[in-house]
């Protein structure tokens, strides 16, 4: 009798497949992260001593979350701060970058040149960006001086003049000041949204308009559906874009922490919280958001 | 001028409003770092000017160059 390899069935094979695309990330983990990760939480329940030869480990179980929680004066407001300032900027980003990639993907004089100017910032890196920002001193001896067409806080005072609520007008002004960091943080969401919109096939809005769809109908009913799938990606990615951003005031913290605060105890103890808001984050993402998603096959 | 290409025209307008309004804040920093290196010190510090500087130097350049492995 001849032996045959086993045959799979098309699902095994599919997940076989997708298996394999995995692999890298699942050797990586293995090779670098997962004793760092596993570390971190011992770390976490333990008080840490440096000693001549290294380091001693005391056993103190959820002390360190304990301090971190109710005894660090600062922890508590930056992390409350940084969660609000995430779950603020992830739908206007999205937004943002589905709506550049709309705009990118029409034809116009000048095309190539937008894209790779809307591309800049993930070229530069966002942390090379920061540093040059921060090294422009000659800004903020600007900002001191004021010029430009009309001075900010004239503005400001002119607009609460109006008898315009303050909050709404102190609203604008952080919109304002958000749009920059929004604009740069965008450029790989942009990227797979443009993308996912030069994969919808143009058949289907041709069947779509001859069968008299207004572009409306056809940007819910096409558009949206075939881009749902890489939605889903980039709220991930945009969460975890924002979760190791160099000018993440929590990481900040998190290592003055280790260093100059209360150890590095309470210091992994602060990541593991971050660690599971966003942890906790991603599963609602996929709980609700993939829901919707349509898959086309 | 048809309605249609009427419309046409002022999406192109307001397209290319938006694209170059988002395209100068992206390279906002860029420009501010090229500006700078071109300056002489005493224009750094010199409010009265902003954008061009008014001794033109490569001074920055060769003192970085001088310092690339100090």
């Amino acid at each position: 009798m001849m032996r045959r390899p086993p045959r799979l069935s098309m699902r095994a094979q599919k997940s076989l497949l997708g298996l394999l695309f995995t692999l890298p990330f699942i050797l990586g983990f293995g090779a670098f992260l997962a004793y760092p990760f596993v570390q971190s939480i011992i770390f976490s329940l333990s008080k840490l001593t440096i000693v001549p030869t290294g380091y001693e480990l005391d056993f103190v179980g959820f002390e360190n979350y304990r301090h971190a929680l109710f005894v660090d004066p600062r922890f508590r407001q930056v992390f409350a701060e940084t969660a609000v300032t995430m779950l603020t900027q992830i739908p206007v980003i999205l937004i943002f970058s589905f709506f550049a990639a709309n705009l990118l993907n029409q034809k116009f004089p000048g095309r190539a040149l937008a894209r790779v100017i809307f591309f800049l910032p993930v070229v530069m890196g966002a942390e090379i960006t920061l540093k040059m920002q921060q090294a422009d001193y000659m800004q903020q001896a600007m900002s001191l001086s004021e010029s430009g067409l009309i001075p900010l806080s004239v503005l400001q005072s002119f607009l609460v003049n109006l008898k315009l609520p303050l909050g709404f007008v102190n609203f604008i002004f952080e919109a304002v000041n958000a749009v920059p960091v929004i604009i740069r943080s965008s450029g790989i969401q942009i990227l797979i949204f443009l993308a996912a919109l030069q994969s919808i096939p143009g058949s289907l809005y041709e069947a779509a308009h001859m069968e008299g769809a207004t572009s409306w109908e056809a940007f819910w009913k096409i558009t949206f559906p075939m881009i749902s799938p890489l939605l889903l990606v980039n709220v991930v990615y945009t969460i975890v874009d924002s979760f190791t951003a160099p000018d993440n005031v929590l990481l900040d913290l998190i290592k003055d922490t280790a260093w100059s605060g209360a150890g590095f105890g309470v210091s992994t103890a602060m990541s593991w919280i971050y660690f599971l808001l966003i942890i906790g984050l991603l599963v609602l993402t996929f709980v609700f958001v993939s829901r919707g998603v349509h898959y086309e096959t | 001028m048809r309605p249609e290409r009427m419309a046409a025209r002022l999406w192109g307008f307001t397209r290319f409003v938006l694209i170059t309004g988002i395209g100068f804040i992206i390279l906002y920093p860029l420009l501010r770092q090229l500006s700078a290196a071109l300056m002489h010190p005493e224009d750094m510090y010199d409010l009265t000017v902003n954008w061009i500087p008014r001794t033109f130097t490569t001074l920055n350049f060769r003192v970085a160059w001088e310092m690339r492995n100090a």
